[in-house]
């Protein structure tokens, strides 16, 4: 299905297929890129430089360590070489695993829960039968607007084992103290807790469902009821084609923002990997290696590998993307 | 729909016209509160600022200088404000060089400076700022000697001791500012609750413990430290009734000195950590007195009788997500006078402390800590003989305004019976022996520091800090301490060779 | 009961179900939010009790009038006392020794009583709690704030609305160019704007800032602003899928009708696009609210442009943290996007419901 994709709109466009283009296709691709000019203009000025800035970086050995910034040097392939062989990053042995492995894994458990969780609520949130929508609305999306700063505080007040509101509430309800868990601090605990801090934060991807469902035309379902059809029949016929699109966006970001996941695990467990290195996510330990082991040159060469994976699965998602995203934009043949 | 589409239009040409006019004078439109007249001249100002590392001078002919606030104190809002009147008087001062104050977070401080240093664009002068973070950025710092010359500043204010710890290969690339000496402080309400005597106040005393005069060492510490550790039903630690998941005061904290080169610097004395002279042959070389140390500081957390918060324990909102001793649930606590600067919680909450000497070894050492802050030079300055002016000033004429405000011991003599005076107002309850526990403390420096120079400093740090978090949330039952003692040896061996 | 009332009864019946259900979900959603709040009431010293209750009071507290003394109250089973008698229950006695085990208090109802021991541990007693909103933490923020509260809600309110205006128009531009037309290469410039991303924000900083430097611009807004006049993927990504979704029949129409892209776009197209439009809204305004790293580093040596998001942290020094203060300066912080939020909805909605008439 690569092969595919490729071959409809991954080639760049050159002059030759440009004269080759009937005049009508002619006038649409340059009023096309008429209106993509602003990002072209962005991308060249703002956005360019400083990606292959990077990419320079990754073969130079430039720290602040030591004062070795003073005087970078050229060093090839050497930190693509430590990149390979880095323990930290592939280990896969039983106990402690790599970074790599540990972003994969939680990636896997988390991305199902980050689409269905606010999918599920967007739903619950469009039901014509639910009085109050509008405050409703309001009030789910609000724990995302807390300030950074004072959300590292407020979670350390709920999940915190000793008294934490969570745990407190748990000994309420008849738990013993000695059994609470130990949320961020327990190895088998960890993971959901950082899935259930995400859950806290879904009020974007809810707002993006919404705007979906409220995009789906009632005839549409007015239609599939006069054929008889039941309610998960009309949500897999009509309701799920349509909104499939910012599912779409949905899935693609939050695998993006997985493969980038490092602010809770530095915030809620010191960017220390405890317990027991679990928490060492990849972008973490880049951005550890970045900041503070202060060296640039060795981040940016993580960096570039985090970018060539996400590349491949986001352009496998592309690829998929024809076998179940609906565009009603695109079907006219 | 006509009248959204109008709203829409008019919102879109006035944001267009507020960003065609930059930042000061918007600021102006949108801040109806505020409209201060002079907003957009500051902006000009600021704007010269950020291109002065090229063209180094403001339209008013003046120098400007740079002064980075963010690597220790000197981020809260109150410090802020004073900070800002030195600035204000030295600008008022003379009239070559505009100081600019540049204030960052404390914890965005360190990724904030490395993107300036790493972009050539680095502040003239930085500080408050101690030996770790400036080890952070070793071999950023300038060698102020040809200007201690050429300006004929005068050194010998300063203990000659304290001028040479400022001395590395590099050159004189510090001069004392403060110097914060280390003591226990302690509750004596805890104490009289349940009948233990006070830490001896001058070095060389003995401790009376049950009937019998005692050294005053850490097994003694140690002891005492259990029998002030109280859960909630009025046991100690000692006692077999004791309920460690219910402890609602402990014994010991050691205040933010958590770290394996604290521990090891307090428990054991200050050594070099690494052996070697050059990138290849260098090795971890933490001493089994230190190993030892971090098994009694790992058995005072997680042992059969405990005396020191766990990391869930300390991080809890109720022992102040950390800082313990501030909320009045730890006796005691080993830290450096610097922590005098924020103890208004503990004050306000109707507790007292003093100070007593520091335990010793069982060789009968005592092994202290002394910190010490300063403002360094950093070394990519277009202007060093302006930053160096400024330099001056900040040592010595600000001082009086900014030691107070930092909780920071002067470095220069003169200067100290004012420091003193103005803590004694803030803590009043606190006895003259107490303040004399902390002077006694310069007597005992860690040589080398525990924030001492490591090859790779930062990531040999962080590897070190990791080791003690460990310890701090890991139960004996899910930690093999040797093994990850033999771990963590052999990756600072790795480290300090990359 | 004809058939029509049952029905209404039945329809009622379902809303209130869905109601009760969705307000359960939202007692659980907001009770971080709810710990904020209590936060912000708390005095330092509530904070740091044990056993303290996690609304804002403060324990009890006697006050002997003759000698002026203030005691703390405790509630102490009676049956622990001396000279009890087989008294039974609680009661709350003023504390006027504490000990380890055994403490004296006296009985402010029973004063003649004088002081007596019980053999209790004061530490575990429960405490009488008076509920006691501590408001004062709300005027220390405000007014210790670095630059004054309102300013810096103004600067952070400039930021967010002079980028969002640039944020909207130039996205939906560019959405609608690589939704709407066909041409090769489309698809590769796509996947080059959704690549922008694929790097981690912090790796690019360094040149970024390095270019700001150079060409004079650190230090004021316009690396913060002028960005965002050039569309980003996230957004752009976003209005496209959107975009998409919409049939192509009243395009084509328009079309033939002589309407020029422009048009279409105008008329069309952004007229059935309201949800998404106000999804970006809301997105970029609660983005620029919070973001901190990139004022952060362009405005340092600028104090008097501090937005919120990097005032607040001055509350969270190497020292002295003041969870209650950041807690009530923060939501005083949020009230702006709050609004905004609310007012976004019902502008967004009569749009809808306008363009429906007009359809």
């Amino acid at each position: 299905m690569l092969d595919q994709l490729n071959r409809s709109a991954f080639r760049l466009p050159s002059l030759r297929t440009f004269r080759s283009l009937s005049p009508l296709s002619r006038r649409e691709m340059r009023v096309g890129l008429i209106f993509l000019t602003p990002w072209i203009i962005g991308f060249l000025a703002f956005t360019l430089l400083p990606i292959i800035a990077s990419l320079v970086f990754s073969f130079m050995d430039m720290r602040i360590t030591d004062g070795i910034l003073n005087a970078p040097q050229f060093v090839g392939l050497d930190n693509y070489q430590r990149l390979f062989s880095d323990p930290q990053i592939w280990t896969w042995s039983s106990g402690t695993r790599g970074s790599l492995w540990i972003t994969l894994r939680f990636g896997l458990f988390a991305l199902p829960v980050g689409i269905l969780a606010p999918l599920g609520l967007a739903i619950l949130l469009n039901n014509p039968n639910l009085k109050g929508t509008m405050a409703f609305r309001s009030l789910f999306y609000m724990p995302y607007i807390i300030p950074f700063v004072a959300a590292i505080f407020l979670w350390g007040g709920m999940l915190n084992p000793e008294s934490g509101w969570i745990n407190r509430a748990l000994v309420s309800l008849g738990i013993p103290k000695e059994s609470t868990p130990n949320w961020a601090n327990d190895i088998n605990w960890v993971y959901p807790t950082y899935v259930i801090m995400g859950i806290w934060g879904i009020g974007n991807a809810m707002l993006i469902m919404l705007s979906g469902l409220q995009s789906v035309p009632t005839e549409l379902y007015d239609a599939a009821k006069v054929d008889g059809a039941n309610s998960w029949q009309s949500f897999r016929n009509v309701t799920f084609p349509m909104i499939s699109p910012v599912i779409f966006y949905n899935v693609t970001l939050s695998m993006v923002g997985l493969f980038q996941y490092f602010l809770v695990p530095l915030v809620v467990n010191n960017g220390t990997g405890r317990p027991g290195g679990a928490t060492m996510f990849y972008n973490l330990y880049l951005y550890r290696t970045f900041f503070t082991f202060q060296n640039m040159s060795y981040g940016s060469a993580m960096a570039w590998l985090l970018f060539v994976l996400i590349l491949i699965v986001t352009l496998f998602l592309f690829g998929t993307a024809r076998y179940w995203v609906y565009y009603a934009g695109e079907s006219r043949s | 729909m006509k009248r959204y589409t109008y709203i829409l239009l008019v919102l879109v040409i006035a944001s267009l016209v507020l960003a065609a006019c930059g930042g000061g004078s918007s600021t102006n439109t949108t801040n109806n509160t505020q409209t201060t007249t002079d907003n957009s001249s500051i902006t000009t100002d600021n704007t010269a600022t950020s291109s002065s590392s090229s063209s180094t001078s403001t339209s008013s002919g003046r120098v400007t200088v740079r002064w980075f606030v963010g690597l220790g104190t000197g981020t809260d809002p109150g410090q802020i404000t004073v900070q800002e009147e030195v600035v204000a008087d030295f600008n008022a001062s003379q009239d070559k060089i505009e100081l600019v104050l540049e204030v960052v977070p404390y914890d965005s401080a360190r990724d904030v400076l490395s993107t300036q240093i790493a972009s050539g664009n680095g502040p003239d002068i930085i500080g408050p700022v101690g030996w770790g973070g400036s080890n952070a950025f070793y071999g950023q710092w300038l060698d102020l000697s040809p200007y201690i010359q050429s300006t004929g500043f005068d050194t010998s204010v300063f203990d000659p001791a304290l001028v040479k710890f400022y001395q590395t290969e590099e050159g004189q690339v510090g001069l004392p500012f403060a110097v914060f000496p280390a003591s226990i402080y302690f509750v004596p309400a805890y104490f009289d609750e349940v009948g233990l005597a006070y830490p001896p106040q001058r070095y060389g005393d003995k401790y009376e413990l049950d009937g019998r005069m005692v050294d005053w060492n850490w097994e003694t510490f140690t002891e005492v430290a259990r029998r002030l550790t109280i859960d909630a039903n009025g046991y100690n630690s000692t006692e077999p009734e004791f309920d460690r998941n219910q402890i609602v005061q402990v014994g010991y904290s050691p205040q933010w000195q958590t770290h394996p080169n604290y521990i090891g610097s307090y428990v054991a004395g200050g050594t070099q950590v690494y052996s070697g002279s050059s990138k290849g042959d260098y090795a971890a070389a933490y001493p089994d007195s230190w190993k030892a140390a971090l098994r009694w500081y790992y058995d005072g957390m997680w042992g059969d009788q405990p005396f020191i918060p766990t990391g869930p324990l300390s991080g809890a909102p109720e022992f102040g997500n950390g800082n313990v001793f501030n909320t009045g649930k730890a006796a005691m606590a080993i830290t450096p006078i610097w922590y005098t600067c924020c103890l208004g919680d503990f004050k306000n909450a109707g507790h007292e402390f003093q100070a007593g000497i520091l335990p010793m070894d069982a060789n009968g050492q005592v092994h202290g800590r002394v910190d010490a802050d300063t403002f360094r030079i950093w070394k990519g300055t277009k202007n060093p003989a302006e930053a160096f002016t400024v330099l001056s000033y900040l040592l010595t004429t600000a001082a009086d305004k900014l030691l107070p405000i930092y909780g920071a011991m002067p470095a220069i003599a003169d200067k100290m019976d004012a420091f003193f005076a103005v803590k004694a107002g803030d803590y009043p309850f606190v006895t003259e022996e107490s303040w004399d526990v902390f002077k006694a403390g310069l007597a005992y420096p860690d040589i080398p520091s525990a924030e001492q120079y490591q090859p790779n400093w930062n990531e040999a740090w962080a590897r070190q800090q990791t080791f003690l978090d460990l310890l701090n949330n890991t139960p004996p039952d899910s930690l093999d301490f040797e093994a990850e003692y033999a771990k963590l040896l052999a990756d600072l061996t790795v480290i300090y060779n990359q | 009961m004809n058939r029509k009332a049952w029905r209404n009864v039945r329809l009622t019946m379902k809303s209130l179900t869905i109601t009760i259900f969705t307000l359960a979900i939202l007692f659980i959603f907001l009770s971080p939010f709810a710990f904020m709040v209590f936060t912000s009431l708390k005095t330092q010293d509530q904070i740091s009790i044990i056993g303290a209750p996690i609304w804002p009071a403060r324990p009890a507290i006697y006050e002997n009038e003759e000698t002026g003394q203030t005691l703390e109250m405790f509630t102490v089973p009676m049956s622990e006392c001396e000279g009890s008698d087989g008294e039974r229950g609680n009661q709350n006695l003023a504390i006027i020794r504490k000990g380890l085990r055994e403490s004296t208090f006296i009985d402010p109802d029973e004063l003649e009583r004088g002081e007596f021991i019980c053999a209790v541990s004061w530490r575990n007693l429960k405490r009488p709690w008076q509920f006691s909103p501590t408001w004062d933490n709300y005027k220390r923020a405000w007014e210790s704030i670095p630059g004054t509260f309102p300013r810096v809600i103004g600067n952070t309110t400039f930021y967010a609305l002079s980028t969002l205006v640039g944020t909207l128009i130039s996205c939906t531009l560019v959405a609608y160019g690589f939704s709407r037309f066909r041409f090769p290469g489309r698809d590769f410039l796509f996947v080059v704007l959704i690549s922008t991303i694929f790097l981690p924000a912090f790796v690019t900083v360094i040149p970024t800032y390095t270019f700001f430097q150079r060409i004079g611009w650190v230090g004021t807004w316009l690396p913060l602003i002028v960005p965002a006049y050039f569309a980003n993927a996230y957004n752009v990504f976003l209005i496209r899928q959107y975009f998409m979704t919409l049939p192509r029949e009243l395009d084509e129409a328009a079309m033939i009708d002589g309407a020029n892209p422009w048009q279409i776009l105008w008329l069309v197209i952004i007229p059935q696009s309201y949800p998404v439009l106000l999804a970006v809204t809301v997105f970029h305004i609660v983005f620029a609210w919070n973001d901190f790293f990139g004022p952060l580093i362009y405005l340092s040596t600028a104090r008097q442009h501090w937005p919120i998001s990097v005032a607040l942290q001055t509350f969270n020094g190497i020292y002295g943290q003041q969870p209650q203060l950041i807690q009530a300066g923060s939501l005083m912080a949020m009230i702006a996007p709050l609004i905004l939020f609310v007012l976004a909805q019902r502008f967004f909605v009569q749009g809808i419901v306008i363009t429906g008439v007009e359809k």
